[in-house]
């Protein structure tokens, strides 16, 4: 096996030296070196053929695939996780999104990404993969950086599930309008007593049904604070601002 | 006979007719027409590198596996990593029960899906079925915990976002996307 | 046919002798013909779509990694030469199986030996199998009657490993479901 591994990699490192000249053919395809590199990286196959199989039907022009499956061989190649940006790639395809809008989302999503995985401050390996994708994807849903630099800043040194729930709370918020200062302290009181339960992380549902009667942000947060500081868990919070969990589960056809 | 064996029993049942299911013969001349329509290749200068990379061995070394070039052309030319992500929701088993609901009183639409982030924006998944008694589209899906976003796509052509989401969401080309929490085992916790 | 022997037919073939690669389309030819079947209903298209996975599977020779199966990667290829057809079609032939679960109410029935014993209907069974979503279907497929292991399943799936076994074992919760709700109302 050693006499063969060194074998191959002699072969391979010459091999190299002479395919660097050699030329890529093009053709009615997007750029077999694009999908060559993002099939060896691990870009997900399906999405992919997908894009292949829109070039070659005529739906998308070879350029538009290249600018496709551009951002997912550079998320790859810089490994961050590839299921957001499959996912939103697959999403603007269903929707007959104009593919530069979809290339341009993707790019965005890339910045977003490379700022989370700096942010976070950890080596490639060591970033975890849910933190990163809670990070990015809230970026990419519009938190501003400074609420995120802010609470990595302030509960950085957390343990991790509470960091990653917590982390959740504040995305999920910051979406909804929820400003980041009640946010934190709604955290702080959270860390300070540990109660940052796994539930906690849609606490954006009480605060969406809170809002609909009428209750004010600061009104939730002081509800929310005192909830946390008895070490309390998210039902507590509904029966303190006065509803029951049947408000919450919206899924009932009740008409 | 309890339930359980019941259903074990049924089990077995379905296994094996799915194991003696009837194929369909291949029609006849298939092969031939598929060879018809292939032209030999002209491997490239690599191809022709891994090719006799891999080639078996000759009888005098203990007969090898083929193995493939990369086990050890990744680890020396630190190659990214294969990633064999997918979307976390495949790995979290714990379903939830949710349901999407669409109003239409006079059953305007003739076919209504819901697509979104659960089924990777395709219609075909998740047909929603038409309820006279709620007059109302109507879907049942097993969702794993996340935010999900989504919309329904009407008569395959018109998206529109739920009116009851809890939330909507810039779906980052200008539209909006229906969102719907599902906590996984704690939902009764609410 | 064991892997080394369809390697180096594969072999063979991306150095220029393609008619090696008709060893390969006459073994699998059936499984792939009856995929496309299932999913298109008839037999023309069928032939075509299973033409154009072994024309893609061929195209994509150098892609396919040396020392795995390949039927599980021509498996997965001719899945998505399926669902490109579909897709454009824009055809749902299949409803999502959940929906009729939803107008079904589970109810407590008494049980003999003798009606369930009348229910032990191998063909029936798989009727249900085929009007399963393909998602489900497929890997029932995949798992009892081409023996595909979890990893083999979540390769041509393109899922994970336990994305491969819920699938497996929710299609069966749905088959087994069905089977109970379509032999009540015998």
């Amino acid at each position: 096996m050693n006499k063969r591994c060194s074998r191959i990699l002699f072969a391979t490192l010459a091999a190299c030296v002479i395919l660097g000249a050699y030329p890529v053919w093009a053709g009615d395809n997007v750029s077999a070196d694009l999908v060559e590199r993002a099939r060896t990286c691990g870009v997900f196959s399906g999405t992919i053929d997908q894009v292949n199989s829109s070039v070659l039907d005529g739906s998308l022009e070879e350029a538009e695939g290249e600018k496709l499956l551009s951002p997912l061989v550079a998320a790859c190649e810089n490994k961050l996780p590839l299921a957001p940006f499959e996912d939103k790639l697959a999403e603007g395809l269903a929707k007959h999104i104009p593919p530069l809008l979809i290339a341009r989302a993707l790019n965005k999503k890339l910045d977003e990404y490379k700022f989370a995985k700096g942010l976070l401050g950890a080596p490639a390996k060591d970033a975890d993969p849910q933190l990163l994708i809670v990070l990015g994807e809230g970026l990419s849903k519009g938190v501003p950086r400074q609420d995120f630099e802010g609470y990595v800043s302030s509960y950085g040194d957390q343990a991790s599930e509470p960091f990653l729930v917590g982390m959740e709370m504040a995305s999920l918020l910051s979406q909804a309008g929820f400003d980041y200062k009640l946010t934190s302290s709604i955290l702080d009181a959270g860390f300070a007593a540990n109660s940052l339960s796994p539930q906690w992380r849609y606490f954006i549902r009480i605060v969406l049904v809170a809002r609909q009667r009428g209750l004010s942000d600061d009104f939730i947060a002081e509800a929310a604070k005192g909830v946390l500081g008895d070490g309390g868990s998210l039902g507590d919070a509904s029966t303190r601002l006065g509803f029951t969990s049947r408000d919450l589960t919206g899924r009932d056809i009740s008409n | 006979m309890t339930d359980e064996q019941k259903d074990r029993l049924l089990d077995e049942t379905i296994i094996k007719g799915i194991r003696s299911m009837p194929e369909a013969k291949t029609p006849d001349g298939f092969s031939a027409r598929v060879m018809a329509g292939l032209e030999p290749k002209r491997p490239s200068l690599w191809t022709r590198f891994r090719m006799w990379l891999i080639r078996p061995q000759s009888l005098t070394f203990r007969p090898l596996q083929v193995i493939p070039v990369a086990t050890c052309a990744v680890a020396l030319l630190a190659l990214a990593f294969i990633q064999t992500n997918k979307p976390i929701s495949e790995d979290i088993v714990s379903l939830s029960t949710v349901r999407f609901v669409m109003n239409d009183t006079s059953m305007e639409a003739s076919n209504v899906s819901v697509i979104g982030s659960f089924n990777n924006w395709k219609a075909e998944r998740s047909v929603m079925w038409y309820s006279k008694t709620a007059k109302a589209w109507i879907l049942e899906a097993q969702l794993p915990p996340g935010d999900h976003e989504y919309l329904f796509l009407v008569n395959g052509e018109t998206l529109v976002p739920d009116p009851r989401a809890q939330m909507t969401r810039d779906d980052g080309f200008g539209n909006k996307n229906s969102i719907m929490f599902v906590n996984g085992i704690d939902e009764q916790a609410l | 046919m064991d892997e080394s022997r369809e390697d180096k037919i594969i072999r063979e073939v991306l150095l220029g002798d393609a008619q090696a690669f008709e060893v390969l389309v006459r073994k699998y030819q059936g499984p792939v013909y009856n995929l496309m079947l299932r999913n298109v209903g008839d037999v023309d298209t069928a032939a075509d779509l299973a033409q154009e996975a072994f024309t893609r599977a061929y195209q994509r020779l150098e892609t396919f990694k040396m020392g795995k199966r390949f039927f599980p990667w021509l498996y997965s290829l001719s899945l998505n030469v399926a669902r490109d057809w579909l897709r454009k079609k824009g055809r749902d032939i299949h409803v999502f199986m959940e929906n009729a679960s939803v107008m079904v109410r589970d109810e407590d029935r008494p049980d003999t030996q003798a009606a369930l014993n009348d229910r032990l209907d191998g063909g029936k069974a798989f009727e249900l199998v085929m009007q399963l979503d393909q998602k489900y279907r497929e890997a029932l497929i995949l798992r009892f009657r081409h023996d595909f292991t979890m990893q083999e399943i979540a390769r041509a799936l393109g899922i994970t490993v336990s994305g491969a076994k819920m699938r497996v074992s929710r299609g069966l919760d749905m088959v087994r479901h069905q089977f109970k709700e379509v032999s009540d109302d015998r």
